[in-house]
């Protein structure tokens, strides 16, 4: 009988492959003066018309507020005060029902950018227009690189953090009457 | 703030009722239906805008009592130390509305499994219905007093729910059903 208990839960227990979140994943990258934020439920289920609130990390006064899109992006360029002030950009989505994610974008990584003004148009030969252009070649082509990076930093549940969590209650229970078996 | 600090406030003391009214032998139960808890509310299926999960909230509050809120405390906190669901400050509201229907409901349900087949199955089916309604009724208002304060989205939160109402109802009165005929004692009823 207890087995029948025992397969009866192990069979709920092998579900987690089906499994999706709720909660919001949110990375953000820059190119030149634009910031670009995308959020997503995990399963890559895009996060539709997000609240999205950008404060300055330090003084928390909000830089721009808006909603993202129906692919759950949400543009903005950097205003010349925050890049006076060299601030950390706190980005916060809302998705309501209380599910909130955010996102630190820190100010070296905007200030490395280059505004597109202080590009030199005039092309030259010399070496200093080549490391330019070769800056911007590579940022181009690292930045899919970039959000793959944010996204797997962000992973959903996987089987194993399922399992090491089941783990960790039959455990607390085995803890809890050794202790008592013990007394 | 006064709601987050009000949740955990009665978390803890459910939490402290529960395990004072823990007997030994359940402790296993306890962390048996913690895991199953913990698996289920992984399960998220998308409706509308945002995603459902399953809670099991009745089936834990039939079986376990008060001894649920420690069960629901524990997976809540691995939830949210391994995969950053709901997180630690919410904790204590997240406990209180999940585990404080499941519960009443369990305790108040509880007395029907002894009677017939069909109040049996009626007292499955009410106490997965019913310990959603509630947990939806209550994080309704745990939204609409915290900063957020709009009445819309409370309103959505119930809509999204109902199909798991239904759904959680109709998979509590199997799994109760299943175990009656199975192990009865581990419902604390006599066969």
């Amino acid at each position: 009988m207890k087995q029948t208990l025992f397969s009866l839960l192990f069979c709920l227990l092998l579900f987690p492959a089906l499994a999706m979140a709720h909660k919001i994943h949110v990375f953000a990258w820059v190119s030149e003066n634009r910031v670009t934020v995308e959020s997503a439920f995990s399963g890559n289920r895009p996060l539709v018309h997000g609240m999205v609130t950008v404060t300055n990390a330090k003084s928390q006064d909000t830089i721009v507020q808006g909603k993202g899109d129906a692919k759950g992006l949400f543009v903005f360029d950097i205003p010349a005060t925050v890049r006076e002030q060299q601030a950390d950009m706190l980005i916060t989505v809302s998705g309501g029902e209380g599910h909130q994610s955010q996102w630190v974008v820190p100010a070296a990584e905007y200030l490395s950018e280059q505004l597109p003004e202080t590009k030199p148009v005039v092309a030259s030969t010399t070496t200093d227009a080549l490391e330019q252009r070769l800056q911007t070649m590579i940022r181009e082509e690292l930045a899919p690189i970039k959000r793959s990076l944010a996204k797997a930093e962000k992973q959903d549940p996987r089987l194993r953090d399922i399992l090491g969590g089941i783990g960790y209650l039959l455990g607390l229970a085995g803890l809890i009457s050794w202790m008592r078996y013990r007394k | 703030m006064p709601v987050l600090a009000g949740g955990a406030i009665a978390t803890t003391v459910g939490t402290v009722i529960g395990l004072k009214k823990l007997p030994y032998e359940q402790i296993m139960s306890v962390s048996l239906l913690s895991a199953t808890f913990f698996v289920a509310s992984l399960i998220h299926v998308p409706v509308g805008p945002g995603s459902v999960h399953l809670l099991l909230g009745g089936l834990l509050g039939l079986i376990l009592g008060w001894g649920a809120f420690p069960a629901i405390l524990v997976a809540l906190l691995l939830q949210a130390l391994f995969f950053q669901y709901g997180g630690i400050v919410v904790l204590g509201v997240n406990g209180l509305i999940i585990a404080g229907p499941a519960v009443l409901c369990g305790l108040l349900l509880h007395p029907l499994l002894q009677k017939s087949p069909k109040q049996r199955s009626a007292a499955g089916f009410l106490a997965g219905f019913c310990s959603i309604l509630l947990s939806a009724t209550g994080m309704a208002g745990a939204l609409y007093f915290s900063d957020h304060g709009f009445f819309k989205v409370a309103g959505l939160v119930l809509l999204a729910h109902l199909p798991v109402m239904l759904i959680e109802g109709v998979i509590t009165m199997f799994v109760v059903n299943f175990l009656v005929k199975v192990q009865p004692e581990i419902l604390s009823i006599e066969r």
